[in-house]
């Protein structure tokens, strides 16, 4: 059925292997630089399923040109463990550009233990036929900041050459306002340059930048997110060129990422437990401010949701990985006091004259009837 | 006109395409086929099982009395009509005959028993096995050897497979070669290791012990093994002290696990839904005196049967022979006498020098030969037998014999009469009774006493036995096929032996008042039409009691059903048996007396789990009691003993209880009676729209193939009377009528569902053309807007069939339609639409297209390309569901391993003070190798958590590379036909 007749590709972008999170425990922090290198095992599964006649990947493949073994290593065990022939071409973008020290360089083990069909784009005016009816042109960055337009330097098409022709940059197209750019991309280059598909990278969400062009300028965004309050990341883009070149390239995003990363701020009780409820938890990445004042055993069930929510000694954690900002997360020190009626007297008047105090010294005061409380929680038990 | 091949080829395919798990329509496929009307809790729970199919399986508890056996049935039913062959039903002995029953009278469905070696377990079929016989070698060997299976159901899988977690060592390593749980372990061998075959799990009761059971029996539905991690790890996360309950904090995180395979449905959850919601249960205690002479002979009979050095049960029956005398004496005086002359029978031939006849005491205990109990090997001591002191013996037996013909009736026959009067004084309707009895005398001798005794006449009274060949039996056979088989499609009548239990049930039914049932025979009959059920004795296993009131206090029962026990005043061991019965078992529910006075109030709501956890202890211990003692006071003694460790048994399993019994049941009967809600008002519309379309299918087939039908109505339901022609299936040549909708209750005419030889020939017919259609489709009334300039328009056009099977299993039907200047109908439904827009075949075009072949290809190259796009939504949640549960398991074992990081550092701090407070150069030896010894197990644990968080784990590889398998799967394309066309 599957009659080899039209161009088949999967774009992507952005991995950003070997990535830090400074701002995460060591073991959390190793699960999402890992989850960055998952995703590579997904996209190849994907485009083999898709059975595409090319990879594409546009860019920032690694957060820096040499990154530590682990990281390239585990991608040349991810392309070793298929016996290939469809070409997968890596785009060094501003994040790993080529340099005589960078991992694409020829001296690299990393560009040495590459399979035969993995290509690297190591020169301006690259260029890689696909099959007998397309062509792959492509310009890597070669530094880290660049101003000048990679696109501007494809070549344009010959008359009489009716080959699909695919342009292969990393940089910044000029539609996203105030956005300083680096690496620019001119708007209308695609069509400027006689391509039918301009694959680019750097921007991590997914995005048609010129819908109503004739030839699609596509951003397939970071595969899996690599910071909050990034949108449109998790795809990669599978692109259909038909036989009929009357017809645009089909373009469709297809979500590999499995992580989200999100920052949630709760204020109240219900809303805490509403977010434990949540199945999809396990990978996320999750930002927590608490805001809210509670009553004593209120504040009691809400330290044990989040030590269920972050894990502890005792429990599996919930969320993938967790910060929390508890600053926000106050005792109601006017809620009634759930005291055990057997305390002694003398407890039960301190506790009284710390209500009072609370309307004048919420922060002391209602610390002070928190660990009363509590302490009295324990005595009783 | 009939319906054009395009039309009948998309209809038909359409019809017949698998469909995924949650659609309703694949739901009620089933549905139609059984006979029956599942409730919303029983579709919800089907629906749960076909999507965790794929995935292992699952575990189905619903509180007993909610139909999972119903369950069962509609997910093998759904199996079969989508290809599967081969299912294995694994259950408890005694049960199978219900099996059988319900899968035939339900479903239209002959299991196969599996019994013995002789049986052919090669082919396609559903075969039921005992899982005493599975578990046996025999079994074991015949069934492994088996092609695997589509899908094995292992029906009650407390009580056995639970017991599979202690084959796993300290280590979580799988011992194929531990002593325990050796039946758990050949079926897990019989369906595969590593698992090819899903497996089905009933169980009204999973927690019983302790969460280790629990783990075991997830072990069959999880094959990745990581939903609870191996067992070390599942205990230190999860099991708190003794591993009967959970750890607090980790309470909710186990029931959100177990959520993913257990589906359990409360009876007050699903009560709301039922049109006969569940009715109450409540005994009679009927209490009698003995006569001096029955109680004297009572004494000695009993006094001789504790004598060990009987000659009459000698040999390697001994306990069995003995066990099942005390228990026919507990009967009737009848059965007692005829066992008496039995004894002397055999005393006799030994004195002849003859061999004792086991088979002949057997004989009148039924059920016996279900139980299959170990034999206990005595010595045979038949060479060197003592002639006087057997003609001793059976002079002694002669004089019971002759004291029990000479009784008077007895006070338990006299209370049964009365008993039985009170009854018949109700008004008719509820005057029907049940009768068990374990022996085959006492049967007899009820039917006479009854007959004699009250107004019941001998056609009032249906006696039920394993084997029914007595003439009245056969009369009754003779009426059932004239009133009802007659109307029982050919392919669905019974074979002999079903049809007289049928027949049996009828006449109860439709003529006769009581039924006085032996066990064994009365298994899996349901009479639900009748709420008396009398124990005119009890057997020792709890389980068979339940199961005997579980015949009449069971779904579709009206009334309360009432119990009716008896109970000799002065016999403490009958009285102490009973009292563990109805106290610690809360067997009968209230107790009352014959005047209605409450005696007892149940002190739970758990007798099924009582009788399931405590009754098979309580039988064996019965035996051993009545087999060790010497003397009846030594039986009272063992007895109260009995009664007062089921008493701690049974605080301590209600403790667990109410510790995990909230780990699998969801505390939010909200979102349940939504789900619920939701399937009430859907089902319908699915049935309808079902109906809708195998009637389309079929009448079109009948239009092309020349068959004159005409239609009308019958109960309510429309009927197809299709005229005798010969281009129909072979058993329909002479003509048939086919009813649309449910088959429940229907006798004169068959019904459609999916697996109709019928349907299956429609289907076959319209498959037989794919190719050389050039049609012109004229735009109905109904057709979209976007069609409309398309006009006059020319193009090619393909149905595809596209076969997805990564983590759902569905078929998709695509139409891709191309025009002359190239463009592509879309979307997608237009092109659908269009195909089934009125069309008419035309002659070929004097122009020739100007789109080919090879353009159509690539249009459906590029929407087969697309295509997985469709289904990636849905396809990546499932596997983002997988990994995440492939993560926590990781997590949980970095919990352990953290957890003994943390004990370490601790002692390491401890070990650098001691080195710092060393004395002396050996001293700070000692001292320095502790520290280093501690330091390097921490080394060692923070490599293994490096290794963790490197996902460097070979369970998580497999499961990761398999869920990436799956996730990535190929889909299937097949072309299922190509037209040219043009649009009018």
């Amino acid at each position: 059925m599957d009659i080899d007749v039209a161009l088949k590709l999967l774009h992507t972008a952005d991995w950003h292997l070997g990535r830090r999170f400074p701002a995460f425990e060591r073991e959390q922090e190793v699960q999402l630089t890992r989850a960055r290198l998952e995703v590579v095992g997904r996209i190849l599964d994907l485009a083999a399923s898709r059975n595409v006649d090319a990879v594409l990947c546009a860019g920032d493949l690694f957060d820096h040109p040499s990154p530590p073994e682990e990281w390239w290593r585990g991608v040349l065990q991810e392309f070793s463990r298929r016996d290939w022939q469809r070409p997968v071409v890596l785009l060094p973008g501003n994040h790993d550009p080529i340099t005589p020290t960078s991992l694409y360089h020829q001296s690299h083990p990393f560009r040495s233990g590459l399979p035969g069909y993995v290509h690297v784009v190591d020169r301006a005016g690259w260029e890689l036929p696909i099959g007998d009816n397309a062509i792959v042109y492509a310009n890597p960055c070669t530094s880290h900041a660049g101003q000048s337009d990679l696109a501007e330097s494809l070549p344009t098409r010959e008359p009489g050459d009716e080959r699909i022709r695919i342009g292969l940059i990393h940089g910044q197209t000029f539609d996203i306002e105030g956005h300083q750019t680096n690496f620019p991309i001119a708007a209308g280059s695609a069509e400027a340059q006689g391509l039918d598909y301009l694959a680019i990278g750097d921007t991590h969400a997914y995005r048609d930048v010129e819908p109503d062009a004739p030839a699609p300028t596509i951003y397939p965004g970071a595969p899996e997110a690599t910071n909050f309050g990034e949108r449109g990341t998790g795809n990669v883009a599978v692109v259909f060129f038909p036989l009929d070149r009357r017809r645009r390239a089909r373009v469709q995003p297809e979500r590999v990422g499995t992580w989200t990363w999100r920052d949630e701020r709760c204020h109240s009780l219900v809303e805490l437990k509403a977010l434990r409820a949540d199945p999809g938890l396990r990978h996320t990445v999750l930002r927590l401010t608490l805001d809210m004042a509670l009553p004593m055993a209120a504040y009691d069930e809400a330290e044990r949701v989040l030590a269920e929510l972050a894990g502890s000694e005792a429990t599996t954690p919930r969320v993938g990985v967790m910060t929390v900002d508890r600053a926000g997360l106050r005792l109601a020190a006017d809620g009634p006091i759930d005291l055990d009626e057997s305390l002694p007297d003398a407890l039960k008047v301190a506790a009284e004259r710390l209500r009072i105090r609370a309307a004048t010294e919420p922060d002391v005061a209602g610390r002070a009837l928190h660990h009363l409380y509590r302490l009295a929680r324990k005595v009783g038990a | 006109m009939p319906m054009h091949p395009i039309h009948r080829r998309y209809y038909a395919e359409e019809l017949v395409r698998l469909r995924r798990a949650g659609e309703r329509w694949r739901q009620v496929a089933s549905q139609r086929r059984g006979r029956v009307d599942p409730n919303p809790h029983q579709i919800d729970a089907v629906m749960f099982a076909l999507r965790r199919i794929p995935e292992g399986g699952c575990i189905l508890a619903d509180e007993v009395g909610l139909g999972k056996t119903i369950e069962a049935g509609l997910v093998i039913a759904q199996l079969l009509a989508e290809g599967a062959e081969r299912i294995l039903i694994v259950l408890p002995r005694p049960l199978l005959g219900q099996w059988q029953h319900e899968l035939f009278t339900l479903f239209g469905i002959e299991g196969i028993e599996v019994a013995a070696p002789s049986v052919d377990v090669y082919g396609p079929g559903v075969y039921l096995t005992g899982r005493e016989y599975a578990g046996a070698a025999r079994g074991f060997d015949q069934l492994r050897k088996s092609p695997p299976f589509d899908l094995c159901l292992i029906d009650e899988a407390h009580e056995v497979f639970a017991g599979i977690h202690r084959r796993f060592d300290r280590d979580g390593v799988y011992d194929p070669v531990s002593p325990h749980a050796r039946t758990a372990h050949r079926v897990r061998e019989i369906i595969g290791s590593p698992r090819t075959t899903p497996v089905l799990l009933l169980t009204a009761t999973p927690i019983q012990n302790s969460l280790n059971e629990l783990w075991g029996l997830v072990q069959y539905v999880d094959p990745s093994g990581t939903l609870l991690g191996d067992k070390p790890t599942f205990e230190k996360v999860f099991c708190d002290g003794d591993g009967r309950t959970v750890v607090v904090e980790q309470a909710e995180e186990l029931k959100r696990r177990l959520e993913t395979v257990v589906q359990r449905t409360l009876r007050r959850q699903a009560q709301e839904f039922l049109d006969r919601p569940f009715v109450g249960r409540r005994a009679q205690l009927f209490e009698y005196t003995m006569s001096k002479a029955e109680r004297a002979l009572y004494d000695d009979v009993t006094a001789y049967l504790l004598d060990p050095d009987l000659h009459a049960f000698r040999g390697r029956s001994r306990q069995l022979l003995l066990l099942g005398f005390h228990r026919r004496m507990a009967s009737s005086t009848a059965a007692l006498a005829a066992s008496l002359e039995r004894v002397a029978m055999r005393l006799g031939r030994l004195i002849d020098g003859q061999p004792a006849d086991d088979g002949s005491f057997a004989s009148d205990l039924e059920e016996d030969a279900d139980e299959e109990p170990a034999l206990e090997t005595a010595p045979a001591g038949d060479d060197d037998v003592d002639i006087e002191a057997v003609r001793e013996e059976l002079a002694r037996v002669q004089d019971f014999v002759r004291r029990a013909h000479a009784l008077p009736q007895d006070g338990k026959a006299a209370s049964l009469v009365k008993a039985v009067r009170l009854r018949l004084d109700r008004p008719a309707e509820q005057r029907r009774m049940v009768i068990f009895t374990e022996s085959l005398t006492t049967q007899d001798y009820l039917r006479e006493l009854l007959i004699g005794q009250t107004e019941l006449r001998d056609e009032d009274i249906t006696v039920f036995r394993g084997k029914n060949d007595s003439p009245r039996a056969m009369q009754a056979l003779a009426v059932w096929r004239e009133e009802v088989a007659k109307g029982i499609p050919r392919d669905r009548r019974p074979s002999p032996g079903v049809a007289v239990r049928l027949a049996l049930v009828y006449e109860f039914q439709t003529r006769s008042t009581v039924m006085i049932a032996s066990e064994a025979g009365a298994k899996g009959l349901n009479l639900q039409f009748c709420d008396t059920v009398v124990n005119y004795d009890l057997p020792w296993n709890p389980q068979r009691i339940e199961q005997r009131i579980g015949r009449c206090h069971r779904y579709g029962q009206r009334r309360d059903v009432t119990v009716v026990n008896f109970l000799a005043k002065d016999n403490e061991a009958q009285r102490l048996t009973f009292e563990i019965l109805s106290t610690k078992l809360d067997l009968f529910g209230k107790v009352l007396d014959a005047s209605d006075v409450v005696l007892q109030t149940p002190r739970s709501d758990a007798s099924e789990e009582l009788a399931s956890a405590l009754g098979p202890d309580f039988e064996n211990q019965m035996r051993r009691i009545w087999d060790r003692a010497r003397s009846v006071r030594e039986v009272e003694e063992e007895l109260r003993r009995l009664r007062d460790s089921m008493e701690h048994r049974r605080e301590e399993l209600l403790r667990v209880r109410r510790r995990t019994v909230g780990l699998i049941e969801t505390g939010m009967d909200d979102s349940v009676r939504d789900v619920f809600q939701r399937i009430t008002s859907d089902v319908p519309k699915a049935l309808a729209a079902l109906d809708g379309d195998l009637e389309r299918v079929l009448t079109g087939y009948l239009d092309a193939a020349g068959v004159p039908w005409g239609d009308g109505l019958h109960d309510g339901r429309r009927v197809l009377h299709i005229t005798s022609h010969q281009a129909l299936p072979g058993p329909f040549r002479s003509g048939v009528s086919v009813a649309l909708g449910a088959a429940r209750e229907l006798a004169e005419v068959d019904s459609l569902h999916l697996a109709h030889p019928l349907i299956q020939a429609a289907v076959a017919e319209a498959r037989a053309r794919s190719g050389g259609f050039r049609v012109r489709f004229e735009l109905g009334p109904s057709a979209p807007r976007s069609l409309e300039r398309h006009r006059k328009s020319r193009g090619r056009l393909a149905l595809t069939r596209i076969a997805h099977r990564g983590f759902e299993r569905e078929d998709r039907l695509r139409v891709t339609a191309v025009f002359e200047d190239a463009e592509v109908l879309r979307p997608a439904e237009a092109a659908l639409e269009l195909l089934r827009q009125p069309c008419t075949d035309i002659p070929p075009f004097e122009k020739p297209l100007a789109v080919t072949e090879a353009h159509l290809d690539e249009v459906v190259d590029e929407e087969l390309f697309f295509e997985q796009g469709r289904v990636a939504d849905t396809e990546q949640t499932s596997f983002e569901t997988t990994m995440a549960q492939l993560d926590q398991y990781l997590a949980d074992r970095a919990l352990v391993l953290r957890r003994s990081r943390e004990r370490q550092r601790k002692r390491l701090a401890t070990a650098e003070r001691t080195r710092s407070a060393a004395n002396g150069a050996e001293q700070r030896a000692r001292a320095d190798n502790r520290v280093r010894e501690i330091e390097r197990s921490i080394e060692a644990l923070e490599g293994a958590l490096e290794a963790l968080a490197m996902r460097n784990d070979d369970a998580y590889r497999r499961a990761k590379d398999h869920a990436h398998e799956r996730r990535y799967h190929v889909p299937h394309a097949e072309r299922l036909l190509t037209a040219e066309f043009v649009i009018a």
